[in-house]
């Protein structure tokens, strides 16, 4: 699979960390959108990962073992807290979580979304469905090769993006 | 009081449901998994997060034949595993679905409706012959603390299951109230690491 540079990922990352409201909550997907989590500390956000924290920061301090969604090592922010996955689930299904920053294996021009397999791999949904269901505003950070016109593996779930992030811009899908 | 877990206890228990805890190799119970997966025992159904990673995860029960039908919400991460999926039932929950089912199982709900895209839809609640899961600390009365993060489906888990096996790092050690996390009287058996 072709890679993208860190660079990149770091413009796409500071973009879409840049189109959440200051203070308000995040879920972090894996991949790409972990790499927010310093520009949305930065603005004060509320940071979810599904491996259960609530208000999570870039920083490990302390002896606890914090992982985010891509299984790093990160810390949690003055008034965090960590709860099992049930209840962050209830959370995220709640409606109280209003932003989601994922990552996809192709989105299209119509917002379907592709995650939990290609034509020979099948990795399964994960957590992906129940942020699709549940959180309003829904943003894919992905390279730009990976947005495309119409999807060429197997639809995760449709009109779904609401705005997609690559390092050459910002689309908006209506 | 628990008690521990002796190393055949999985010698004659075939065609068994086991909740095994852990997210992305992390909050594995691997000493119970590489106990279960060592056993002559068969044809099991598992029912996990995902995959883990080679090192953490359900990998040596797959590898040695152990299961039959495994359901979870993620397999991604472990390349390892791909080879063993295609042998066995593979069933795929969204991982919210795959939580609600495990905690209403734990309270004898028999399932629920719940709406996944724009598809309403009936899932069944989960319940298990085994909970194989991982604390931190426990003491004495079988009270778990969890570290951090390493708490995801743990708590859950331990609750569904008929029997309960819990594997910590400490034990026994004084563990004050706030850290009590867990009540003692869900746990059967600890194994220390």
């Amino acid at each position: 699979m072709l890679t993208i540079s860190l660079k990149d990922k770091i413009t796409i990352a500071k973009k879409a960390a840049s189109i959440i409201t200051e203070g308000s909550s995040v879920v972090l997907g894996a991949g790409i959108p972990t790499k927010c989590l310093k520009f949305l500390n930065d603005k004060d956000c509320w940071v979810i990962y599904e491996t259960g924290i609530i208000g999570a920061c870039p920083f490990s301090c302390g002896t606890e073992t914090i992982i985010d969604a891509s299984r790093k090592k990160i810390g949690l922010r003055e008034g965090g807290s960590i709860f099992d996955s049930a209840f962050i689930f209830s959370l995220i299904r709640s409606g109280r979580i209003k932003n989601a920053i994922l990552g996809a294996l192709e989105v299209d021009l119509s917002g379907n979304v592709a995650c939990h397999a290609t034509h020979t791999r099948l990795w399964g949904y994960g957590g992906s469905l129940d942020i699709y269901s549940y959180v309003e505003k829904k943003i894919f950070v992905i390279p730009q090769r990976r947005f495309v016109s119409k999807l060429s593996i197997p639809v995760s779930g449709k009109h779904i993006a609401d705005i997609v992030v690559t390092e050459n811009g910002y689309y908006e899908i209506k | 009081m628990p008690h521990e877990v002796v190393s055949d206890f999985f010698f004659d228990v075939d065609s068994c449901v086991f909740l095994i805890g852990g997210f992305g190799g992390t909050g594995v119970p691997m000493k119970l998994i590489e106990m279960l997966a060592r056993s002559k025992s068969k044809n099991h159904t598992i029912i996990t997060n995902d995959t883990g990673t080679k090192k953490s995860g359900i990998y040596p029960l797959l590898k040695n034949g152990k299961v039959s039908k495994l359901i979870c919400s993620f397999v991604g991460q472990n390349k390892e595993v791909e080879a063993y999926l295609s042998d066995i039932e593979l069933i795929f929950l969204p991982q919210g679905s795959l939580a609600e089912s495990i905690r209403t199982g734990a309270s004898k709900i028999k399932g629920f409706h719940e709406k996944i895209l724009d598809n309403y839809r009936h899932t069944e609640s989960i319940y298990a012959d085994y909970s194989l899961v991982k604390a931190a600390k426990a003491d004495i009365y079988g009270n778990l603390f969890y570290d951090g993060t390493d708490k995801n489906f743990n708590p859950i888990m331990l609750m569904a299951g008929k029997e309960t096996l819990v594997e910590v790092d400490k034990y026994p050690v004084k563990l004050k109230l706030h850290e009590r996390m867990m009540p003692g009287i869900y746990v059967d058996y600890i194994l220390k690491r």
